[in-house]
């Protein structure tokens, strides 16, 4: 059952921008497609039409080939989880699971025999006869998946699901999740702001920014190559450095970095690089050369986080780098705050600005 | 008839007052939740909306009834005092009261006294019963 969202617009209001401009994404059948941005691009704008709590100015949503935009939100047959949960607090689990069911008008056997299946799946046997308020965050939000997928939805939209949950149940909810999809291989959208859990559970994920899409891609191309710079310093964390175009380079810190050809000099462009991607030497022990590719610095803060070290540089010129080294290798350099070293920026990619004639 | 109207005017501000703050908190989630799952707009009203309002409808009503029992003013001016047709306890009660017959007057006020505790306390073993899904039982 693939999603395809053809050139989704969507206001609330004349005055602002559009919530989500001209957003055009396919999620295949059987996958985890994410949207993925921070607060407020409009990811679960689109998700909202999707699921057919609101309609869009403009463009079409079409499921399996078929335009869902006159279909009430009734008749869609989709299944949603929301942030808050929003189960029924005066219906037990059992009634809350049935409820999809009920409206259907299935013959009660059924719905209890689904029902049963249901809590299995969720792990709730037990507590079919409580009532919501009884039960922890993590027990309520399998309920809301239970309820979700009782009537056998043909899409799974899935709006922050964990995101009121704590740390721990919700790395434990994201496993299960995964293990349900295996299991399924439902086609399901879901929304978040947590990278983290974008690269563990999609196939396939939208990146957005203020109502527009950024990027769509494998977890890895859209962590390998950001297509722009919010991408990169959203997914993962990165350093970003600005400059200018000189005599056909970037000149970014003390580093000349290409650029493609025929960009005019004086173009504003960023270079972003990976904390971890930075190669770390101290300075004047020889071989640390001061090239086109490494530069100068001093360590102004240490932290020790654990699995690596993060060290705050800053750069003669004046730029500020995070630069993280896996603790074995920093064990052996034996560095000390305060120190002069030299960073290798070989990683470094290069973005040029869009720039107005 | 008159006395229905005249006590509808009186307690409906209560049963409002309980009502709107439940009504504003409930947000549109469960509403939808339940659109999503195909129920229709009058299917969640009864099975959603509605049952979530029992609670504080029935404090309502228990005010509304508290207020009620005790009201002839109101009933006085708009049905007037109809032997046998809109006569009405309180009313009676200040009769006999200013006739002298205490004992009467008495009597009359033990019935409504043992009526309305019976109502409230039905109330409060409804409102009670409602309850066992809000916290741990």
């Amino acid at each position: 059952m693939s999603v395809q969202v053809e050139d989704l617009t969507k206001s609330f209001s004349t005055k602002a921008a559009p919530t989500v401009f001209q957003a055009n994404f396919e999620a295949p059948s059987g996958g985890i497609t994410t949207l993925l941005g921070p607060s407020g691009s409009g990811k679960t704008t689109i998700l909202r039409i999707i699921a057919g709590l609101e309609s869009a100015d403009a463009g079409r949503v079409l499921v399996a080939g078929e335009d869902i935009t006159p279909v009430p939100v009734q008749k869609r047959g989709f299944g949603l989880v929301f942030q808050s949960f929003a189960l029924f607090g005066h219906m037990t689990v059992r009634e809350n699971v049935a409820f999809g069911l009920r409206t259907q008008r299935a013959p009660k056997d059924q719905i209890d025999a689904r029902v049963a299946e249901l809590l299995k799946l969720v792990q709730l046997e037990g507590h079919g006869d409580r009532y919501p308020g009884q039960l922890s965050g993590g027990q309520r939000q399998r309920v809301g998946f239970a309820r979700a997928l009782a009537p056998r939805p043909r899409l799974l939209l899935l709006d922050e699901p964990f995101g009121a949950l704590d740390t721990r149940v919700r790395l434990e909810l994201r496993e299960w999740l995964r293990l349900l999809h295996e299991a399924t291989h439902l086609t399901t959208i879901l929304v978040t702001h947590d990278q983290e859990e974008a690269l563990d559970l999609s196939d396939r994920i939208v990146v957005m920014d203020a109502g527009r899409i950024q990027q769509v891609g494998s977890p890895n191309e859209i962590y390998q190559s950001p297509s722009t710079p919010f991408v990169a310093s959203f997914i993962g964390s990165a350093n970003v450095l600005s400059g200018r175009v000189s005599a056909g380079h970037a000149q970014v810190a003390s580093l000349s970095l290409d650029v493609p050809a025929n960009t005019p000099d004086g173009t504003a462009v960023r270079a972003i690089v990976r904390p971890h991607d930075i190669r770390i030497e101290r300075a004047g022990n020889g071989n640390g050369v001061c090239s086109r590719r490494t530069a100068a610095g001093r360590i102004s803060r240490m932290v020790n986080l654990g699995a690596h070290v993060k060290l705050d540089l800053a750069l003669t010129t004046g730029d500020a780098v995070t630069v993280h080294v896996a603790r074995r290798e920093y064990d052996g350099l034996g560095l000390v705050a305060g120190e002069s070293v030299l960073v290798d920026l070989e990683s470094a990619r290069v973005f040029v600005e869009d720039y107005v004639i | 008839m008159g006395v229905v109207l005249a006590m509808v005017f009186v307690g409906l501000p209560f049963a409002v007052r309980s009502v709107q703050p439940v009504l504003m908190e409930l947000g549109p989630e469960l509403e939808e939740a339940a659109a999503v799952l195909g129920a229709s707009r009058l299917r969640t009203f009864l099975r959603v909306i509605l049952p979530l309002l029992a609670p504080p409808l029935l404090t309502g009503f228990a005010l509304a009834f508290a207020r009620a029992v005790g009201e002839y003013g109101s009933i006085v001016f708009i049905s007037g005092n109809m032997p046998n047709h809109t006569e009405i306890v309180p009313l009676l009660i200040v009769t006999k009261l200013e006739q002298f017959q205490y004992q009467q007057a008495t009597a009359l006020a033990v019935v409504m006294l043992a009526g309305s505790l019976v109502t409230l306390l039905a109330v409060n073993l409804l409102q009670a019963w409602n309850r066992r899904w809000t916290g741990h039982a």
